[in-house]
């Protein structure tokens, strides 16, 4: 391979890397939002949530991919949008969600409510409660829900393919693509860009709750 | 006007077992008793006072807090602090911003000096930048207690609050409580087990029994 060559690999090795992270930091962090205020009305209303939302959501755990990726692509069409991204986005927090939701229900849920208790009968409001009590004491839990849901975004390929037409590229269709190529070499770099990305997160998962909002229990 | 909290015509129910009736004034810096056994509605009746009631309980009657009608506001607005047997100190602040954490908005440096000096109050001087969890139970305590108290409550609620101290500080920490409520001229319910409790707070006694039914003592 001469220079140009080269140049021109990592450039489309680092155009996959920033589209894979752009999609990947948007959707969970949508999937985040969602299942946090999800479980936050969950607890201010007192109600349970019913089996049927439970099921929606987990759905696309349940049933293969491939058997409702033909709809959602029939469904994007009848849409008419130009917005492939969009579409892309929408079609990874459809398998990005019921991860983040699987892990963040249970802390949430079993967080203590008297804190929540005590700090409302300390004149705190719903909202100050939310953000200044509950979301710092499971920042821990949060992080490592976004970890797992930038690694589930990560790792798509039929929906970013097919919903995307093939236009939008990350490292993951690229390196399918690659696979069946002659480059070993540019092969195993695609495999390990794939790898440490998702490892990245975890690790900042595993390290930040040190240093932000620590406790001894920790 | 002398501080008052009013417990009007309460009746608590459990599904629909009636748990108990009262019919209670509390005056400021006086500390009603709440006695009996577990499971007839001694907490039931603190989370109805605060608000929090579970869905498996239901209720009628009023809290009348300084001549205000009290029971429809959420918790938030009710001005009644809470200690629990529990310091539940919020593990991700220090102690000085748990003390903080509800005090009233204002200069920085004056709620900095204002938490300094009720920590030396209690003989806590210098912790405020310590972590809680690294405090003793009894430290703790004591923190739990500041942190109810600068929020400027209009009523406190306790619930067991010395039963996890063993007996040497339970008696510190009662007297503590106990002078703190009185100084600042609150009225307080007590729920607890103990009968030493009663007797240190020196007031009213109502014991519960499972029927539902209380008699004053």
């Amino acid at each position: 391979m001469d220079d140009a060559a080269i140049i021109a690999k990592s450039g489309e090795l680092f155009r996959g890397s920033l589209n894979t992270l752009a999609i990947g930091t948007v959707t969970t962090a949508l999937a985040i939002a969602l299942t946090l205020l999800c479980l936050e009305s969950e607890q201010l209303s007192h109600k349970p949530m019913s089996g049927l939302t439970h099921l929606i959501i987990y759905l696309p755990l349940l049933v293969p991919s491939i058997a409702f990726l033909s709809g959602l692509v029939w469904l994007q069409q009848l849409l008419n949008s130009q917005s492939i991204l969009t579409h892309v986005l929408l079609s990874h927090l459809l398998f990005v969600l019921p991860y983040v939701f699987l892990s963040l229900a249970s802390s949430y849920r079993r967080l203590d409510p008297r804190f929540a208790q005590v700090a409302a009968s300390l004149g705190a409001t719903p909202y100050k409660v939310f953000l200044q009590i509950k979301l710092p004491q499971l920042f821990a839990p949060i992080l490592i829900a976004t970890a797992l849901g930038l690694a589930v975004s990560f790792g798509q390929y039929l929906p970013t393919l097919l919903v995307g037409g093939g236009r939008i590229n990350t490292i993951t269709t690229e390196a399918v693509t690659l696979a069946n190529g002659a480059s070993r070499r540019t092969s195993a770099v695609y495999a390990i860009v794939q790898m440490v990305l998702p490892l990245a997160g975890f690790i900042l998962a595993w390290l930040l709750p040190k240093y932000f909002f620590k406790s001894a229990h920790r | 006007m002398q501080s008052s909290l009013l417990i009007k015509d309460l009746q608590l129910f459990r599904q629909k077992d009636l748990l108990l009736c009262l019919n209670e004034q509390v005056n400021g810096g006086e500390i009603l008793t709440i006695m009996g056994p577990s499971g007839s509605g001694k907490s039931s009746l603190l989370n109805w006072l605060t608000g929090t009631l579970a869905h498996s309980f239901h209720a009628s009657g009023e809290v009348w807090l300084n001549g205000h009608n009290v029971s429809l506001l959420p918790t938030h607005l009710r001005q009644i602090g809470v200690l629990y047997q529990d310091a539940l100190l919020f593990s991700h602040l220090t102690v000085g911003e748990n003390i903080a954490f509800a005090m009233p908005k204002g200069n920085k440096k004056q709620r900095r000096e204002k938490v300094e000096h009720a920590l030396e109050q209690v003989g806590l001087t210098g912790l405020a930048n310590r972590h809680p969890d690294n405090l003793s139970g009894g430290q703790q305590a004591r923190v739990a207690l500041l942190r109810v108290l600068l929020s400027e409550p209009k009523a406190i609620l306790l619930d067991e609050p010395f039963s996890k101290l063993d007996t040497q500080l339970r008696l510190d920490i009662r007297q503590q409580v106990f002078a703190q409520i009185r100084q600042h001229q609150l009225p307080a319910i007590m729920v607890t087990h103990d009968h030493s409790d009663a007797q240190a707070a020196n007031g009213k006694v109502v014991t519960l029994n499972p029927q539902g039914l209380s008699h004053a003592r």
